[in-house]
């Protein structure tokens, strides 16, 4: 592997295997320096097994990783100082009083920036006396951010942190993720099921379904270039022809509705030539719809 | 270094109370007792007494060692605070032995204490056998509960599994013993088979947890 100072997070040919389950398969990804990445699929896409894998928590069966250039996991050791890591639930000892968690993580990190740990606290607002047991899910996650981000790490990997958080704290975390990473061009991947959440934050969206990348595209092109055609057919019963690059068609009624990707008017004019079609427009669509149009069609391929 | 064995003290905190609670009973306890006994009637009662209890001592620290041994790694693999301290940047190798020194301030001390008190009272060189014995166990206890740690994320049943192993050492020189070997022969086997079975356990268990890349 090289280009490791382009692209801080680089994976190839990544397999993962649980008993005869292909848990991840053959997946090969590289975000380049100061991106942030939005890592969706559907539960038990292989996310969760990707990003372990990635911070060494997980062996692979076969396949490449290399996060902020060291291999992983052979040197995981190494790459640990140059990382951020926040789990899908907090792991910090829940004995350990929110204080103490940072004393103990200060220990460790020859880098660690006692002044971006303080506007932290502050803009998280917690409590220093209290227990990690006894924090709520959402300040778990802003403990486990706080640590992950106090030792200033060239990439942070954050694995579906703001899962089950109400809005208000959902916000609160965003707003500690932009606001931290903005300042300091790190690289980030973050998965979520919240797709708002990406679309707001991530400059790249990797779509992964049954442990295969099955689309790595920047935001804004992806929505640029995804349209959602729909066409009312004069006749339903008659054949119909898809236009190149459909993502996915559905038929309701007489409405056909069509998703493609790198739209061009040359669609349009292709379904409006070849099918029987009473009125035709085309409609932008949100990064939901992508991904949900996106799943499908797969599954429908399969 | 120092933040992991203080992390590791409070991790052992309730096995720390516990060897606390039975150190005050083998230590206070006969100690009070050979005290009124000797006030009594100035007998031989108060060294019998220290003596038991030194015995008894000495099967603590073997529990003792097995409970340490079992809470290594499994505690922390159970509450998934192992993957908090796994993305740490901290060598393995650090780790291991904050947990050795911390364990080790547990049952060394209190082997020490039992094994004062038996030689107290009997002398050293008749209760010398017994000590060395006792500790050969220890390592056999603390040795296999630490590589069952390794393996599992259960600290009962990696501690129970160390027990396991004593009593099965025990059963062995017992069929041993049936055969007519003599005492001094099968007191030598017991050592060396359980000094040998620990200390590969033992090594089993670093071996194990230094290579394994899940925590």
């Amino acid at each position: 592997m090289s280009d490791v100072t382009e692209f801080p997070i680089m994976v190839k040919n990544l397999t993962r295997r649980f008993g005869k389950s292909l848990v991840v398969n053959d997946l090969s990804l590289s975000i380049p320096f100061g991106k942030m990445v939005g890592f969706i699929g559907l539960n038990g896409a292989g996310k969760t097994t990707t990003i372990r894998m990635m911070v060494g928590l997980l062996k692979p069966d076969s396949g490449e990783i290399a996060i902020a250039g060291y291999r992983v996991p052979s040197q995981r050791d190494s790459m640990k100082s140059h990382i951020g890591y926040v789990p899908d639930r907090p792991n910090v000892y829940g004995w350990m009083r929110v204080q103490e968690a940072i004393d103990f993580a200060r220990a460790f990190y020859p880098n660690w920036n006692p002044d971006h740990c303080e506007r932290l606290m502050k803009m998280f607002d917690l409590d220093r006396s209290q227990r990690a047991k006894n924090l709520s899910k959402g300040q778990g996650a802003k403990l486990s951010l706080l640590l992950a981000l106090s030792h200033d790490p060239e990439v942070l990997i954050l694995d579906e942190p703001t899962s089950g958080f109400d809005p208000l704290v959902r916000e609160e975390f965003l707003q500690g993720v932009l606001a931290a990473t903005s300042e300091r061009r790190q690289t980030v991947l973050f998965s979520s099921h919240t797709l708002a959440d990406v679309e707001r934050l991530a400059d790249s969206v990797a779509i992964l379904h049954e442990g295969r990348l099955v689309l790595h595209s920047p935001v804004d092109s992806l929505l640029d270039c995804t349209k959602r055609i729909r066409a009312v057919l004069e006749d339903v019963s008659s054949a119909r022809q898809t236009p190149p690059g459909m993502v996915f068609q559905q038929v309701s009624g007489r409405e056909w509705t069509i998703t493609v990707e790198k739209f061009s008017r040359d669609q349009v004019e292709f379904i409006r030539s070849h099918n029987r079609v009473l009125q035709i427009e085309v409609l932008d669509v949100s990064l939901d719809d992508v991904f949900k149009d996106i799943i499908r069609g797969t599954r429908g391929a399969a | 270094m120092i933040a992991l064995i203080r992390k590791d003290f409070r991790v052992y905190r309730a096995a720390f109370i516990a060897v606390a609670l039975w150190l005050i009973v083998i230590l206070l306890n006969p100690i009070v007792n050979a005290i009124i006994m000797t006030l009594q009637s100035g007998s031989n009662d108060a060294a019998n007494v220290l003596e038991d209890w030194g015995m008894a001592g000495h099967w603590v620290v073997i529990c003792v060692a097995a409970v340490f041994g079992g809470c290594a790694f499994a505690i922390e693999r159970r509450d998934r605070s192992a993957e908090f301290l796994a993305m740490m940047p901290i060598s393995r190798g650090k780790i291991l032995a904050s947990k050795l020194i911390t364990a080790s301030v547990a049952v060394v001390p209190l082997w020490f204490i039992a094994s004062c008190m038996l030689a107290g009272f009997c002398g050293i060189l008749q209760s010398l056998q017994f000590m060395q014995t006792t500790a050969c166990v220890i390592v056999l206890a603390f040795g296999i509960s630490w590589l069952c740690s390794a393996l599992t994320r259960s600290p009962s049943i990696s501690a129970c599994l160390g027990l396991a192993g004593v009593l099965l050492e025990i059963v062995l020189a017992t069929q041993v013993h049936e055969y007519g070997y003599s005492n001094s022969y099968i007191m030598n086997l017991v050592r060396i088979s359980a000094a040998v079975t620990g200390i590969f356990c033992f090594i089993g268990g670093c071996i194990v947890f230094t290579w394994r890349v899940s925590p």
